[in-house]
């Protein structure tokens, strides 16, 4: 029985049902004088409410995306946030892979012809370097069917929800490929192949794309070693760092960020919508930086852009001067940027920390962002 | 509605006070309730209903507040501005790879290679170094013009001086077809046997944003070299052994291969994040290839865990140019035996 889908949101509406029907029926039973029917009554009603609050709760998980197994929501329950992360061990694999467990189109009103609309790839994605496995849907452009493109290395972007949050939700409600397709077509933007991503890779675990010292998950290494390369080593896309991007909302953003500031020779644009700055520890994420003061600088990146070169890629960030609490930190993260590092702003006047900020921003975000890389 | 924003203290107070009310009046009224008109039904139904609205809303509020999705109303409605404004600041300077190398000087030797000098500073490290660039005669003739050679990396930041290394290189009878960087510190005597650190130093010196970006990301720049893992390895002697080893085990998606001249003492911080033998234990073993020349021990005393697709390779006897002559083979997908 899975977490998300109609099967258990209809169950729950149905059994909320129910419960205010028995309570409706056998009303009278607690009508009595006495403690006994006061707490019936008030178990009664408590009863039903836990049914709805359940309900609307299901609803909105199925909604925002934010789990999407019942073994994530049980890890975090009982505070099991995930171990090591890097069980593969000694497992002989030379190189990291993709293995696309299923494909389907996009539809569009153009329909969904590969060639006018791009392909959608289910896909497991199994790291080399870390040990690491994450679930990718990866969106290859109408181009990328076309002969005209056959032998074409195409630009890329790793793609990534906040935290907590399913992948399948970039495509049907942020809805990055349809975007992209839809910029192609109008000739604002360029192809391009999205590797779309959750940043819960050891989930339910925070890991907030930190390699984890004393052993940990190696978060960011697998986002900027063993992505690309698996994604490099299966289709026709680019080694180039100025072909490779990132791009991702809340800790998505700051991912995407962070991972592009640390291996500016790999990537060379990074979207960071609504993202922080600052190296987060709390209780989802347990101890990313090994108890170091110095470790949890390296991973802030207000400290880095304060103390440590500028690297050489080009960011936009976004954020809105009413609405979101970063607004302040993003002028002075622009500020401090020094060359060779390009910081785009896009700020809007009203809007907060949630999908539908992030969905008015990503149309110019993917705009820019494809017309950064080659 | 000033006092009462969504995500106010007020707001949520009042639903959580709402609720609270709502439920002691279900249970108080109950009674009255229990008849069996239609009246009483739709009291019953409406009550509950009211009740479970209250305690929705009070919740939706909290997590909201919590969480910080909507911080006003004109938000959560969709009348907020939806203007905004796109500023670009900056531009990232394509040359800027190249201009990590200054004071380039560029002698040539004939057949026997062309040596270049130059003082580098790696844009995302801020380190300082010097370089002796060694081309192998290969590097310009007509044969290879169009070919992209391996590059190896010598790390002779222990002695400072460069010099000797660069004329054994130009001296060798057959040179391996290979660009070889030797990196001292800058002509500082002060810095001699510190080096440049084989990793970040969280609040240190970025010894891997050097060698695993700025130094691979200059020299791809400016030589035919390419900036995959298996165009690149390292050498160094005993002293400096670890910095090859960590490039080739932690950073092996920017260097394949790696050599260390003599007897090498592992890190004494064992069991941390900066011994190879700890993190070969921890994580995979990347497809990378080791060269110990005189190790003076078995392999298994040094470096223990050594599995596929980890290969080690031994030796007696290699100075410099003959492990640049083996990295080379073995980048170019030679005999690593």
């Amino acid at each position: 029985m899975s977490l998300t889908g109609n099967f258990v949101l209809v169950l729950l509406a149905l059994l909320t049902i129910a419960a205010v029907a028995v309570v409706v029926r056998y009303w009278s039973r607690f009508a009595n004088r006495g403690f006994k029917s006061l707490a019936g009554r008030a178990g009664a009603i408590a009863g039903v409410q836990l049914m709805l609050l359940l309900t609307v709760c299901a609803a909105a998980n199925d909604y925002y995306g934010f789990y999407s197994s019942w073994g994530q929501l049980a890890g975090l329950a009982s505070g099991d946030l995930g171990g090591s992360g890097a069980a593969a061990l000694g497992n002989g694999q030379t190189s990291s892979t993709v293995t696309v467990q299923s494909t389907g189109g996009l539809q569009m009103p153009n329909g969904s012809d590969p060639q006018k609309v791009g392909e959608l790839q289910y896909t497991t994605i199994h790291g080399q370097r870390t040990g690491l496995s994450a679930t990718a849907i990866i969106y290859l452009p109408p181009q990328y069917f076309q002969a005209a493109y056959k032998d074409t290395d195409f630009p890329a972007a790793i793609v990534s929800t906040g935290y907590p949050g399913d992948v399948t939700k970039l495509v049907s409600l942020l809805r990055y490929p349809s975007r992209l397709a839809t910029g192609i077509a109008l000739g604002t933007d360029k192809p391009m192949v999205l590797v779309m991503m959750s940043p819960m890779i050891v989930a339910p675990r925070d890991t907030e794309c930190t390699d984890v010292p004393g052993g940990g998950p190696q978060a960011e290494s697998f986002w900027a070693d063993d992505v690309p390369n698996a994604v490099e080593h299966q289709y026709r896309v680019t080694g180039q760092a100025r072909g490779w991007g990132l791009i991702g909302d809340s800790t998505g953003g700051y991912c995407a960020l962070k991972v592009a500031m640390m291996n500016s020779d790999k990537f060379g644009a990074a979207v960071s919508l609504s993202g922080y700055f600052d190296a987060l520890e709390d209780g989802t994420t347990g101890d990313l930086y090994g108890g170091s003061q110095s470790y949890r600088n390296a991973n802030d990146l207000m400290w880095r852009i304060e103390n440590l070169p500028s690297p050489p890629i080009s960011v936009l960030l976004t954020t809105s001067k009413s609405g979101e609490d970063d607004y302040h930190s993003t002028l002075d993260f622009a500020k401090d940027a020094k060359a060779p590092m390009k910081v785009s702003t896009l700020i809007r006047a009203d809007g907060g920390h949630n999908f539908s900020t992030w969905n008015a921003e990503i149309a110019p975000a993917m705009q820019w962002l494809s017309n950064q890389l080659d | 509605m000033i006092g009462f924003g969504i995500n106010s203290k007020k707001f949520i107070l009042v639903l959580g006070l709402l609720t609270l009310i709502l439920f002691v009046l279900t249970i108080w009224l109950w009674p009255r309730l229990a008849g069996r008109t239609k009246r009483a039904m739709s009291g019953r139904i409406g009550l509950l209903a009211v009740c479970q609205l209250a305690l929705v809303a009070t919740v939706l509020a909290t997590g909201n507040a919590y969480f910080g999705f909507y911080t006003s109303w004109k938000d959560l409605l969709g009348l907020g501005s939806q203007s905004y404004t796109l500023t670009n600041k900056g531009d990232v300077n394509p040359g800027q790879s190249a201009a990590q190398l200054a004071s380039v000087v560029t002698s040539g030797y004939g057949a026997q290679g062309t040596v270049v000098t130059a003082k580098m500073t790696g844009s995302r490290s801020g380190i300082d170094a010097q370089l002796s660039i060694y081309l192998p005669p290969q590097y310009n003739a007509a044969d290879y013009a169009k070919r992209d050679f391996p590059a190896v990396v010598v790390d002779a930041a222990g002695e400072g001086d460069p010099g000797p290394i660069v004329a054994k290189l130009l001296a060798q009878g057959n040179p391996a077809a290979a660009v070889v960087v030797v990196v001292s510190t800058s002509d500082n005597s002060a810095d001699q046997g510190s080096g440049i650190s084989c990793s970040d130093v969280p609040g240190g010196m970025q010894g891997d944003l050097f060698w695993g970006q700025d130094l691979r990301t200059a020299i791809n720049a400016r030589y035919r070299v390419g900036l995959g893992a298996d165009d690149w390895g390292a050498v160094a002697d005993a002293q400096n052994g670890t910095c090859p080893v960590t490039f080739a085990l932690e950073d092996a998606d920017r260097y394949s291969a790696a050599a260390v001249l003599g007897a090498w003492q592992p890190p004494s911080a064992s069991g941390s994040d900066t011994d190879p033998a700890w993190y070969l234990k921890t994580f995979p073993a990347p497809p990378s290839r080791l060269l110990f020349s005189d190790l003076g021990r078995p392999v298994s005393q040094v470096l223990p865990g050594v599995r596929s697709p980890l290969q080690v390779t031994t030796a007696t006897g290699m100075d410099v140019p003959a492990a640049v002559t083996w990295l080379t083979q073995t980048l170019e997908g030679g005999a690593a035996a």
